[in-house]
């Protein structure tokens, strides 16, 4: 049973240094782009496209951490191992 | 300056189509319905999800106001939800491969990878 408790560990420490990162990194984005149209008004156009190729990478930093997350709750490949282990 | 910017957004959002098609074509190699499924799936579940951010990030830029934020905030969270409850369906119910669904997931970033090199060369 420690073997699916760990899973839930890592999943949630995962997702969770996941988040903090991403948040991190989209925050100080969004900042630096609010600041750059608040001082050109006329480049918000080109600033709308950098930044939004920016958080499209960063998010998906976010989704691969879930990614990983649901494999290990869902999906885990050792499962049927650990499950083979524990009844002998 | 501002109008090929915004064609290159336009550029990356056909490139993600044919970038998909490309890797869910090389997934038919592997013969497996599952592996197949999940590049699909996840190649789909990233562009949706671009366009979704790409949308309402325009909607709030082009009318800025404290309405246009507070919009912007919650299309934010349901949007996020949304991606979740596809994953989580995916992985969990669904069973599609794993690797291929990451593969999948990476239509966009394979994309921007692929643009930034092409206009620094």
């Amino acid at each position: 049973m420690e073997f699916f408790a760990w899973c839930m560990i890592a999943a949630g420490f995962g997702m969770a240094i996941g988040s903090f990162g991403t948040g991190l990194g989209q925050g100080l984005a969004i900042k630096s782009a609010v600041e750059g149209v608040a001082r050109n008004p006329g480049a918000s156009g080109k600033i709308l496209t950098t930044m939004m190729i920016g958080l499209a990478m960063i998010e998906s930093l976010a989704i691969y951490v879930f990614v990983v997350a649901m494999i290990i709750l869902f999906a885990n490949p050792f499962t049927e191992q650990v499950l083979q282990l524990a009844a002998k | 300056m501002k109008e090929k910017n915004e064609d290159l957004l336009g550029e990356l959002a056909r490139r993600n189509w044919l970038i998909l098609a490309v890797l869910v074509l090389g997934s038919l190699a592997w013969r497996s319905m599952p592996v197949t499924l999940g590049v699909l799936s996840g190649g789909l579940v990233a562009i949706v999800g671009y366009q979704w951010l790409f949308r309402s990030l325009r909607r709030m830029l082009a009318h800025p106001s404290r309405g246009a934020a507070k919009s912007f905030q919650f299309g934010y969270f349901i949007r996020l939800g949304a991606l979740g409850a596809a994953l989580f369906v995916l992985i969990a119910l669904v069973r599609v491969n794993p690797i291929g669904l990451a593969v999948g997931l990476s239509v966009v970033v394979i994309n921007i990878g692929w643009t930034t090199i092409k206009r620094s060369i």
